[in-house]
C-alpha cells in the first residue's frame, strides 16, 4: 500500500502532470490525428519523464528551453494550426495555466472579463471558458453575458453595450450599418446605453489596445521568471496567427486568464481526470506517470470516495485530489462510478423556480455563480434581484422553492429570501445547508458572515471576513449561542 | 468663513478634516438617528471625551488602513470610492497613525448599534478583494441613519456607477431645485445632508436638512449662513466624481452659463479618471460653459470643447442644475 502521505511538493507536482496530461487528452479528444504528431507526443514524454528534482528546479534549467521548444513546436503543429477558433483559445488557456502554475504563480481569475472576437463572445468565469453563441442572426446582434449586454454587428464589431439588469433594449431598425459610418438612434435606447463611434473589441477596464495589451499582459505575468516569461510570450506570438487572433489580442486573453488557486485546479482537474477521453491515469509516489488506463478497468472507487468526490464535500478540494490519487495509486478506480461534476454545479440557477411561480424571467440575473476563491468578490445577483419583486411574487417564490427538488438550489433560494425580508436566524440555518453541500462556496460563508453581523455576532463576523476562517466549527458556535 | 465655533474647532482638529461637521449637529439635535465617520486612531481617545461633553455615544466598527491607489482588490470597481483595508478592531494597538477607526455616533446608543450592525462597509479584506454586501443592506441602513425612505428606494434604483449617474438623476427635473436638498457639497464642511435625493424638492430631505442647519445655527450662526450661501447657486455635475460650483453664476441661454469662478466641490481622489482633473482645470481657465447633447462646452474667447467619453468607466451624464 503506498504511503498515504502526499508532501505538498509531491501534490504540486502531481496537479502540473495532471494537468499536462489533461491539455494532452483535449488534443486527442478533438484532433485524433494530433496524437500521433511527433511534436505532441516528444512533449508528452519529456514531461512524463522528467525526474521530480528535475521539475522542481525546472525554472533555473536551461531545461526550460527544450520545453518552450517542445511547446512551440506542439501549438504549431499542423492540426493545431487548422483547429476551430474556440478548441486554440481552450488549449491557449490550459497552457496558459499550466505554465503559469509551472511557475509557482498562483493569482484570481477575473470573473466576468469578456472579449469579443470574430463575433464571438468569450467569457471567462474562473478560469473556465464558456462560449455563447450569437443570440439572433439579425442586425444588430445582441450578445449577453454577466450584466452587460452588446450589440455588434454580423462580423462581431461592437456597436454599443448597455446594461442588462432591470432594462430591456429595443433595437431601432433605423440602425444602418456599413464600413466606417455607424449611425444609433439614440431615442431608441434607454439609460445606460453607451454608443461607440467606432468598432472596437470589448476589454477589460484598464486593457488598453495595441501595445496596451502587451503591457497587460507583462503586468500579469509580473511574478514570473523571465524565462517563463518569454515562454508565454512564445506562446502567445506561435498560437496567435494558429487562431486567427492579432497577437495583441491573444495577449489580451492570456492577461486576463489569470490561474484559478490550486484548490481550484484541484478540484477541476479531479473531475477532469474521471473524464478526460476515458482514461484514468495512475501516479506513482515520486509523482511519475506511471501507467493510464481505460475507462474500462474492473478496478472501483468505493462509495464513500465517490460520493465525497461527486459532492466535493471531502473538506476542500485537496483533500479531495488526495482521495483520488491514493486511490488511483492503489489501483482503485472507476470514473464510471463517479458522479459528473461539471461547470453547472459552479452556478446556482433559479429561473425554473421564478417560471414556476409564474414570475417572468428575461435575462440571467437570476443565476449566482458561486466563487470559490478568498481572493475574488463575490456577487449577489439573487440577493440583489429579489429587490425587484413584489411582496406577492416573494411569497410564491417562496412557496415553490420551500419544495424545489435541487437541495442546493432549494436552501440557497430560501436562505436569500430570509436575508431579504430581516430573518437572519432562519436564513443561516438554510446557509448551513448550503454549507454542507458546499463548504468551499464563498457567498454561503459572507452571507453567513452578514447574517451574523445582523444577529449582532461580530466575533462569527470578524472570524469569516478578517480572518478568512471557514469550517464547521463556526457553525457550532452559531447553535451553542442560541 | 474662516473660524469654526464649538464643537466644530475640536471636531476638525481631532479627525484632521472638516467632513461631516455639521452632521454632528445634527446627530446632537436628534434631526439625524447616527453617522458614521473615520476618526485618526491617534485621536480617538480624544474623541470619546469630546463625544461624552455632548452626550454622543461612539461605536466603533473596525479599522480602516488606507492602500495604495494602484492595489489589486478585486471587486474595486463596484465601491469606487473605497480605497481603505478593514481589519477588526482588536489590532488598534498595532494599527499606524495613518489608519483610522471607521465609527457610528449618535445620541442614543441603541441608533449607533442599529446603523452598526446592519452595515458592513465596503473595504478590502484578506486575499486582495472587496467586502460587497447585498444591496437589500442599504434599505436597513438608510433606516438606521434616518433617511427618507423615498431616498432609499431611488438610491437602490440608480446608485450604479457604471450604468446611471445618480446625482444627475436626481436633479434632472422640471422642478427648480431646494438647495436644502443639495448633496453635491456633501464633501466639503458646508453640507447638510450626505445622501442624493430623490429629487430635487424631496419633502423628507427638506425637512431633515433645514433641522440640520438650525441645529448648526445653535452653535455657530456664521457656519449656518455659511452653508446655506454655499448649497444655492448654480452647479455642473458630471457624475458623484465631476461636480463644480460656478460661482456668481449668470445664464446667458437656457443651457449656458457665465460664471466668474469654477470650484471642483467633489472629493478629490487620485483614483478616479483623470478626465476629471482636466475638465476641472478646463472650467478653471474658462469662464462660461454650455451643456448640450452630452457635450460640455466651455470658453474663454476661444470654445475648448469636453466630449462626454461614452467608454469611460464612470457614466457621466452633464446637468446644470440651480438650487434655490
Amino acid at each position: 500500500m503506498p504511503s498515504r502521505l502526499v508532501t505538498l511538493v509531491d501534490r504540486h507536482r502531481r496537479l502540473l502532470a495532471l494537468e499536462f496530461v489533461a491539455i494532452l487528452d483535449d488534443l486527442q479528444g478533438t484532433f485524433p490525428e494530433a496524437w500521433d504528431d511527433p511534436a505532441v507526443g516528444q512533449a508528452g514524454e519529456w514531461f512524463a519523464s522528467a525526474p521530480p528534482e528535475r521539475l522542481a528546479a525546472i525554472l533555473r534549467e536551461p531545461a526550460l528551453e527544450s520545453w518552450i521548444a517542445q511547446t512551440k513546436a506542439l501549438l504549431s503543429s499542423s492540426a493545431l494550426r487548422s483547429c476551430p477558433q474556440h478548441h486554440a483559445l481552450r488549449t491557449l488557456a490550459r497552457l496558459t495555466t499550466f505554465v503559469l502554475h509551472f511557475a509557482g504563480c498562483e493569482g484570481s481569475p477575473r470573473r466576468g472579463s469578456a472579449i469579443v472576437l470574430g463575433g464571438r463572445s468569450i467569457t471567462l468565469l474562473g478560469g473556465a471558458i464558456q462560449l455563447r453563441p450569437p443570440q439572433a442572426r439579425r442586425t444588430p446582434v445582441r450578445w449577453e453575458w454577466d450584466d452587460r449586454m452588446i450589440l455588434t454587428d454580423a462580423a462581431g464589431r461592437l456597436l454599443a453595450e448597455v446594461p442588462r439588469k432591470g432594462n430591456t433594449v429595443k433595437i431601432s431598425e433605423t440602425v444602418e450599418i456599413s464600413e466606417g459610418n455607424w449611425r444609433w438612434e439614440r431615442a431608441e435606447t434607454i439609460d445606460g446605453v453607451r454608443v461607440f463611434s467606432e468598432p472596437m473589441c470589448v476589454q477589460h477596464p484598464g486593457a488598453e489596445a495595441g501595445d496596451g495589451f502587451i503591457s497587460a499582459f507583462e503586468e500579469a505575468c509580473g511574478r514570473l521568471e523571465p524565462t517563463v516569461r518569454a515562454c508565454l510570450s512564445a506562446m502567445v506570438g506561435t498560437v496567435a496567427p494558429a487562431c486567427g487572433l492579432h497577437p495583441s489580442e491573444a495577449a489580451s486573453f492570456v492577461a486576463m486568464s489569470q490561474p484559478p488557486t490550486l484548490s481550484e485546479l484541484a478540484h477541476e482537474l479531479a473531475a477532469g481526470l474521471v473524464h478526460r477521453c476515458g482514461r484514468v491515469y495512475r501516479f506513482d509516489t515520486s509523482g511519475h506517470l506511471a501507467e493510464s488506463l481505460d475507462a474500462g478497468s474492473e478496478d472501483q472507487l468505493t462509495l464513500e470516495v465517490a460520493e465525497e468526490l461527486a459532492h466535493g464535500r471531502a473538506g476542500g478540494a485537496g483533500s479531495m485530489l488526495h482521495h483520488m490519487l491514493d486511490a488511483c495509486e492503489s489501483g482503485r478506480v472507476g470514473p464510471r462510478n463517479l458522479a459528473s461534476v461539471d461547470d453547472s454545479a459552479l452556478t446556482l440557477d433559479l429561473r425554473p423556480a421564478l417560471e414556476r411561480a409564474g414570475i417572468s424571467v428575461d435575462d440571467e440575473v437570476w443565476s449566482e455563480g458561486k466563487s470559490r476563491d478568498l481572493g475574488i468578490a463575490p456577487t449577489w445577483v439573487v440577493s440583489d434581484s429579489l429587490l425587484s419583486l413584489t411582496d406577492l411574487q416573494l411569497d410564491r417564490l417562496r412557496g415553490v422553492l420551500s419544495d424545489w427538488p435541487e437541495p442546493e438550489v432549494r436552501e440557497f433560494g430560501l436562505a436569500s429570501l430570509d436575508y431579504h425580508e430581516g430573518r437572519y436566524e432562519d436564513a443561516m440555518a438554510h446557509l448551513a445547508a448550503c454549507l454542507a453541500l458546499d463548504a468551499r462556496c464563498e457567498q454561503y460563508w459572507l452571507l453567513f458572515a452578514f447574517c451574523s453581523r445582523h444577529l449582532r455576532r461580530l466575533d462569527l463576523f470578524e472570524d469569516i471576513v478578517f480572518r478568512g476562517s471557514r469550517g464547521a466549527t463556526l457553525l457550532k458556535r452559531v447553535r451553542l449561542s442560541a | 468663513m474662516t473660524e469654526f465655533q464649538e464643537p466644530f474647532a475640536r471636531l476638525r482638529s481631532l479627525k484632521r478634516n472638516e467632513g461631516l461637521l455639521p452632521l454632528y449637529a445634527g446627530v446632537i439635535a436628534e434631526a439625524r438617528r447616527s453617522l458614521d465617520d473615520w476618526v485618526p486612531v491617534p485621536s480617538l481617545p480624544r474623541f470619546e471625551a469630546l463625544a461624552r461633553e455632548f452626550d454622543l455615544e461612539i461605536v466603533p466598527d473596525c479599522i480602516f488602513d488606507p492602500i495604495a491607489t494602484d492595489s489589486q482588490i478585486d471587486g474595486l470597481r463596484q465601491a469606487p470610492t473605497t480605497r481603505a483595508i478593514g481589519r477588526p478592531m482588536c489590532e488598534l494597538e498595532r494599527s499606524s497613525d495613518q489608519a483610522s477607526v471607521h465609527v457610528f455616533v449618535s445620541r442614543r446608543r441603541e441608533w449607533a448599534e442599529e446603523a452598526l450592525y446592519c452595515y458592513s462597509y465596503p473595504v478590502g479584506i484578506p486575499r486582495d478583494r472587496l467586502l460587497i454586501r447585498p444591496r437589500v443592506d442599504a434599505v436597513r441602513l438608510g433606516a438606521a441613519f434616518g433617511y427618507p425612505d423615498c431616498c432609499v428606494r431611488s438610491f437602490l434604483r440608480w446608485n450604479d456607477w457604471s450604468n446611471h449617474s445618480h446625482p444627475s438623476r436626481a436633479y434632472r427635473s422640471e422642478e427648480l431645485a431646494d438647495h436644502r436638498t443639495n448633496c453635491l457639497v456633501r464633501h466639503t464642511p458646508f453640507m447638510t445632508i450626505h445622501h442624493i435625493p430623490c429629487g430635487p424638492q424631496c419633502s423628507g430631505t427638506i425637512a431633515q436638512s433645514q433641522a440640520i442647519l438650525e441645529a448648526v445655527a445653535e452653535f455657530d450662526l456664521g457656519y449656518a449662513r455659511a452653508i446655506k450661501e454655499a448649497m444655492t447657486g448654480v452647479f455642473l455635475i458630471l457624475n458623484e466624481a465631476a461636480l463644480f460650483k460656478l460661482h456668481d453664476a449668470v445664464f446667458e441661454e437656457p443651457n449656458r452659463v457665465a460664471y466668474r469662478r469654477a470650484e471642483r466641490v467633489s472629493a478629490a481622489r487620485k483614483h478616479y479618471p483623470s478626465q476629471i482633473p482636466r475638465l476641472a482645470r478646463r472650467l478653471e481657465e474658462s469662464r462660461w460653459v454650455e451643456v448640450a447633447d452630452g457635450m460640455v462646452t466651455t470658453g474663454n474667447g476661444s470654445e475648448l470643447s469636453y466630449e462626454v467619453d461614452p467608454r469611460s468607466e464612470w457614466v457621466e451624464d452633464p446637468l446644470l442644475v440651480t438650487f434655490v
